[in-house]
């Protein structure tokens, strides 16, 4: 938005919500919204949460309290535990209570393994990954290159590394790993920062929140403290020395010597020179883009590249990201879902220009003021080729209760409905929520994933919710076009390769995707890219640019498949 | 109301508004002072229905305590009622811009119609229209902004990133560079011509207002006099201390000073309060009253954070070194890495002449400072001194040491272009008087 009013913090709603209207689907800035149509009728999402065996409810423990760290969390993880070819899921929890010193509570995270008859089943205890601190986020890698995902899970208090022992069983690293922040962390990545093989760890973290501190509102009102109200905590990077051990190079990275109050985080190779960098959304202050300068040191150039405010250059409050070539012109763009009464923001990549504010162009920012937005996700839900986008929300101030249908008490104030926009190409998009029972169910959600779990060939959506169950929303038909999904192997170090680029080319037109598991708000994803291919046979070829910037070109491949492309074994471009 | 003459429906359907009851909302548990506000204003409606005035009183009342939907019947209402008053549409407009901005710019083109010469709401306008992706239009507001009122920063701005955004860096650059000159204590502006200056390729300059950025204000200078009497309808505990933390940032401290002993008169228990009413007093030079203030805080919330280190500030500052150091100590057992304490502790070591104490507390601040911290400056005299110390009796290693984090730290905290120059011929000079 322009500016930030006096007196307009977002926990009263606006008028046209009041009357129970929702903002128009109609795409603005004059792209016709006529292929909307064409989407709904190919996609249908259905819930399929009771009959696909994951029974995880959160708990925040704050029902009628305002502890801050019990209306931002919490996130996921979604991906294979076992190496057996399935997407499993770990989920993430609160509490039974709200523990104000960050101490481990009666309820845990709740690993879900999917097994062959495609229903999920607890594994939580067998794989020793029931912890019971007050969860936020996760992040999904293999620390140790060793072939199997560890995973790092982010808490109001100590964090936790989990090592995967390559039998579906984990062990608890932490301590030897040294990456117990004690503090507020939020989401997290790994990814390569040094170049020596070893992923390393980026954690961003939010606020340093008072347990004791009540926020009152205008008239009175007490309800959840925003950032605003406090200081931000600098965020986390620590190097991976090998054998377990990590080192915090927070301080004399310069990640460390800038306190903001970070929540979503993406690493990707912005500059072109062959290092992974790191794109921070922060929550009312600036995002930050520290460009990896190689020597174990990191700038923020986010301003200069214009991606640390909105086009009025105000920051806004930034909670998830989604990358994505949005505008299918063969680079990565960025999305940054916001608070109520801001729009979210879409930063349109411009090559040499930098990031422009195409917002108001795309079609995403009015229909999302309304709401506070969350996890967000690019993909091809339609496999038609343009990708499309996916916003969760959910108030963190309460709202009028208009948005309900029927009453479900405390939480019904911060209830709000998630929205999803077809790509219409060209870095345009329409609303499209009103997709059968997706627009009926108004939760406060937080987490959101785009993967195929049901292997069909299109991409399903798993959401989280505050205090409410995990939701699992098979695509129905989108699997009716073409598609490709792309793992990449690195077997120099027998993992997969984060922060690589794969494009696909599908006749004349090239297809952009970035591996990344760390995007959205406070969860991992796959590690893989997926491409709808729309009636496409075949992909011609594809073309990989590893994360150190070496690139491959490898031979096509028929539609409808999952093809691993290898390191070393295409051709160098 | 030449077009409300030649439509009697029209002139019927705004009798029967008149005759509509005001709407009044659900207020839950706010404060009763909020309460009799609104009371008082709706009652005004329920006695004269068809009086304007009453409505759009009514509906700032609403709108300056967050009951937006009721507002914006109270307004709609009394545009209906006195289509000729500029006021109702411009609030209403103000009002829907954070929800509805397509809606927002009916009443923003029906405001600006009927008050031309408001350079505000053309702003405001504006800046919809660039939400909504009318950016030529928007253009045009911006321009006849800056035609009504040059000195307001926010025509050029908006005029520098509408160009911006369409390639055209020169001329950004140039309304870039008038904003800044208008204003240049506002981020936004600032960084938005950070952003000119790296498009147009110049780097160093661009980095350089990146640094002069950090910490500055975030909210954008609205200087517009008809949104601040809504806002000043506010009585909530919240608004006052909205109001005066507003006005501290924008400088106003006399403003500020009065809304937060206002909220203090009726409210002396608010730990909150008292906190920023020391800042504001320490801002004015008044260290007593802040002190007292910032202890005001700590009786009644023992915990608070914040609170002892003005405490500790304050006794600094009044010369009292070993009580404001035995308090920054306290601090630091429970916050080894506030560079604020650490800062006071070596002050208090270097008024006593404890070099090593000095040096081993600034070290710690150098190792754990953040850009942005308000103590910069002092942390750069500092090590300004310590250097000169070491150089006055020839240990010109060290001298060339400390001048380099002199150099470092104000560098970060944006210090002006001769103090950086200065700094970087001292250490030139160190260090060639080092050997180096």
């Amino acid at each position: 938005m322009a500016s930030a009013r006096l007196f307009h913090l977002p926990w009263l709603v606006v008028a046209a919500l009041a009357c129970g209207e929702r903002p128009s689907p109609a795409v603005n800035g004059g792209a016709s919204g006529s292929t909307g149509g064409a989407f709904a009728r190919q996609v249908e999402l259905v819930d399929v949460t009771v009959e696909s065996g994951l029974d995880f409810v959160h708990l925040s423990g704050s029902e009628g309290s305002y502890p801050m760290p019990a209306i931002m969390g919490a996130g996921v993880a979604v991906f294979d535990v076992e190496g057996d070819g399935d997407l499993d899921v770990y989920l993430v929890n609160g509490g039974d209570r709200f523990p104000a010193d960050g101490s481990p509570t009666a309820v845990g995270n709740a690993l879900y393994r999917r097994e062959a008859s495609g229903r999920f089943v607890d594994a939580t205890r067998e794989a020793g990954l029931g912890d019971r601190r007050y969860g936020m986020g996760t992040a999904v890698g293999d620390i140790d290159n060793d072939g199997d995902l560890d995973l790092f899970v982010s808490n109001w208090g100590r964090d936790s590394l989990y090592r995967n022992q390559g039998d579906g069983t984990f062990r608890d690293v932490t301590d030897r790993a040294g990456v117990g922040d004690e503090l507020w962390s939020a989401s997290a990545v790994f990814c390569e920062l040094d170049g020596d093989g070893l992923l390393d760890l980026f954690v961003t973290r939010y606020v340093d929140f008072d347990p004791s501190r009540e926020c009152v509102l205008e008239g009175g009102r007490v309800d959840y403290c925003g950032p605003a109200q406090l200081n931000g905590l600098a965020d986390r990077v620590y190097r991976n020395l090998g054998e377990g051990r990590f080192e915090d190079i927070s301080r004399t990275s310069g990640v460390g010597r800038v306190a903001e109050a970070g929540l979503g985080v993406v690493c990707l190779d912005f500059d072109g020179d062959g290092r992974l960098d790191v794109y921070v959304a922060n929550d009312g202050d600036s995002n930050q883009l520290w460009i990896n300068r190689g020597d174990g040191t990191f700038v923020d150039d986010a301003v200069l590249v214009g991606l640390a405010n909105n086009r009025h250059g105000v920051a806004e409050a930034g909670m998830g990201l989604a990358a994505g070539d949005a505008d299918g012109d063969g680079d990565i763009d960025l999305f940054v879902s916001h608070l109520i009464e801001e729009t979210n923001t879409l930063y349109e990549n411009r090559g040499v220009a930098g990031f422009d504010d195409s917002t108001a162009s795309s079609g995403l920012g009015l229909p999302s003021i309304p709401f506070t937005g969350f996890g967000a996700a690019f993909g091809d839900l339609d496999n038609d080729g343009d990708l499309d986008l996916v916003v969760v929300n959910g108030a963190i101030k309460r709202r009028p209760r208009s948005l309900k249908a029927g009453d479900s008490g405390f939480w019904g104030y911060y209830a709000e409905p998630n929205l999803i926009f077809e790509g219409l190409g060209g870095g345009r998009f329409a609303d499209v929520t009103e997709l059968g029972a997706w627009s009926t169910v108004v939760e406060v959600s937080r987490g959101l994933v785009a993967a195929d779990f049901d292997r069909d060939g299109d991409l399903d959506l798993l959401t989280t919710q505050m205090e409410g169950p995990v939701r699992l929303w098979r695509n129905d038909d989108g699997n009716a076009s073409a598609w490709v999904e792309v793992r990449l192997l690195d077997p120099r170090v027998s993992r997969e390769a984060p922060g690589s680029r794969v494009i696909a080319v599908v006749g004349s037109r090239r297809m952009l995707k970035v591996a990344s598991r760390s995007q959205g708000y406070l969860t991992s994803g796959p590690g893989g890219v997926w491409f709808g291919l729309g009636a496409a046979e075949r992909v011609e070829a594809f073309e990989v640019r590893w994360p150190d910037g070496f690139s491959e070109g490898f031979p096509g491949t028929p539609v409808r498949r999952t093809v691993t492309l290898r390191r070393g074994q295409g051709t160098a471009l | 109301m030449a077009e409300r003459a030649r439509f009697p429906a029209l002139a019927l359907a705004v009798l029967a508004v008149a005759a509509a009851q005001a709407p009044y909302p659900t207020l839950g548990e706010v404060e009763e002072r909020v309460r009799q506000r609104i009371d008082e204003a709706h009652g005004q409606v329920q006695r004269a229905p068809s009086d304007a005035s009453a409505w759009g009183r009514y509906g700032m009342v609403l709108d300056a305590h967050r009951l937006l939907s009721e507002a914006a019947d109270a307004y709609r209402q009394a545009a209906l009622l006195d289509p000729d008053e500029m006021r109702w549409s411009y609030f209403l407009a103000t009002l829907l811009e954070y929800q509805d901005p397509t809606a927002a710019l009916e009443w923003y083109e029906r405001a600006t119609r009927l008050r031309p010469s408001y350079a505000p709401a053309k702003i405001r306008y504006a800046q919809t229209l660039e939400t909504v992706g009318r950016d030529e239009d928007a253009a045009a507001h911006y321009h006849a902004a800056a035609q009504l009122d040059p000195s307001n920063p926010l025509a050029p701005f908006g005029m520098g990133r509408l160009a911006l955004s369409d390639d055209r860096v020169e001329e950004a650059l140039g309304h870039l560079q008038q904003a800044y000159r208008l204003d240049g204590g506002t981020r936004a502006i600032v960084i938005s011509l950070a952003r000119a200056y790296a498009r147009s390729g110049q780097e160093t300059l661009a980095r350089q207002k990146v640094e002069e950025a950090r910490g500055l204000p975030e909210a954008l200078p609205h200087k517009d006099p008809l949104q601040a009497s809504v806002l000043d309808e506010a009585v909530d505990s919240h608004s006052y201390l909205h109001r005066a933390r507003t006005y501290a940032d924008v400088g106003d401290l006399p403003r500020a000073r009065r809304e937060i002993e206002e909220l203090l008169a009726f409210a002396p228990d608010f730990a909150e309060a008292w906190l920023v009413a020391a800042g504001i007093y320490d801002r004015q030079g008044a260290v007593a009253e802040a002190l007292r203030a910032a202890r005001r805080v700590l009786a009644i919330d023992p915990d608070r954070q914040g609170a002892q280190s003005v405490v500790a500030g304050a006794l600094v500052k009044l010369g009292r070194f070993d009580e404001g150091e035995g308090v920054a100590t306290q601090v630091l057992e429970g916050e080894p890495d506030n560079v604020h304490m650490l800062m006071l502790v070596a002050m208090s070591a270097a008024q006593r002449g404890a070099v090593d104490e000095v040096i081993e507390n600034l070290d710690h601040a150098y190792a754990v400072r953040n850009r942005g911290n308000p103590l910069a400056p002092v942390m750069a005299q500092l090590y300004d001194d310590l250097a000169a110390s070491f150089a006055d009796i020839g240990r010109f290693e060290e001298a060339a040491a400390r001048m380099s984090q002199a150099l470092d730290v104000a560098q970060e905290s944006g210090a002006p272009a001769p103090q950086l120059s200065d700094y970087r011929q001292r250490l030139t000079s160190y260090r060639r008087s080092a050997g180096r």
